[in-house]
């Protein structure tokens, strides 16, 4: 069972990657880099918040806490 | 907001103080913001507000990972990186807290959804995990969490320094790309006007 968890975490993570790869080496394929995606709720404040405090958290989740 | 919230409840199945007050402390953030900024609107003050300019290109970014190198090496949850952790976020939030006011949201890119359908993926797939332990602090080898993966691999120095370098890299990013609202420099500088530059 961990086996196939870490392999399920391992390919989600391969995906994101292939995803931002395939934004970037084949842009004709319509599939927008993680960026681009982004930009979309950076255009509100509350999200912008909400992100940085995500982004934070991660770092003191895994660092520090 | 409501993802917030949601997350925010999971902190309180974890029993983690310092979790809790910040997830809840961000939700009351967001609330206070959006009643700030619709009052400065509607007095039309918003528009005055004065943005930061931050410096562009891959030289912020190579030296945050490099600071990120740093406080790798300082230790796993040492002293230093807590101190800096909490400036850095604080630093932080001033400077997306003093970015422009809520801006005219475009079109989702085609195909947004891939990477929404990973995203959520991911969500889960941690959520069953942690459902499946046994009591919230205690992380279940047989499904484990992110966290409990990462756990080994942060205690090994190189591990740790090349994940706090990417880290640290993605803030630096991140900071100065809400800092602007996620436009684009050229875009920014030829709204300066609008921001009080």
């Amino acid at each position: 069972v961990r086996a196939l968890t870490v392999a399920v975490y391992a390919a989600l993570t391969v995906a994101l990657i292939g995803l931002e790869l395939a934004a970037r080496i084949a842009p004709r394929a319509g599939i927008p880099t993680l960026a681009a995606v982004l930009r979309h709720p950076m255009r509100l404040r509350a999200t912008r918040i909400g992100l940085l405090m995500a982004w934070w958290w991660f770092g003191w989740h895994f660092f520090v806490g | 907001l409501p993802i917030i919230l949601m997350a925010g409840a999971v902190q309180v199945i974890r029993r983690d103080a310092l979790d809790i007050v910040v997830f809840s402390g961000t939700a009351v953030l967001i609330l206070v913001d959006t009643q700030l900024s619709h009052r400065g609107s509607t007095r039309g003050t918003a528009s005055h507000r004065r943005m930061w300019r931050l410096p562009g290109g891959w030289i912020p970014v190579t030296l945050g990972a490099g600071v990120g190198v740093l406080l790798g090496l300082s230790g796993l949850g040492s002293i230093v990186a807590r101190t800096v952790l909490g400036l850095v976020g604080v630093l932080a939030l001033v400077l997306v807290l003093r970015g422009p006011p809520d801006l005219a949201v475009p079109p989702l890119p085609r195909r947004w959804p891939a990477w929404a359908g990973v995203t959520l993926a991911i969500a889960v797939w941690e959520l069953a995990a942690f459902v499946s332990q046994a009591d919230p602090e205690t992380g279940n080898p047989e499904h484990p969490t992110l966290s409990t993966l990462a756990d080994p691999a942060l205690a090994d120095v190189t591990w740790r320094c090349v994940l706090w370098a990417g880290w640290a890299a993605g803030l630096v990013w991140l900071v100065r790309a809400l800092a602007t609202g996620g436009r684009p420099a050229d875009d920014v500088s030829a709204a300066g006007s609008a921001c009080g530059r």
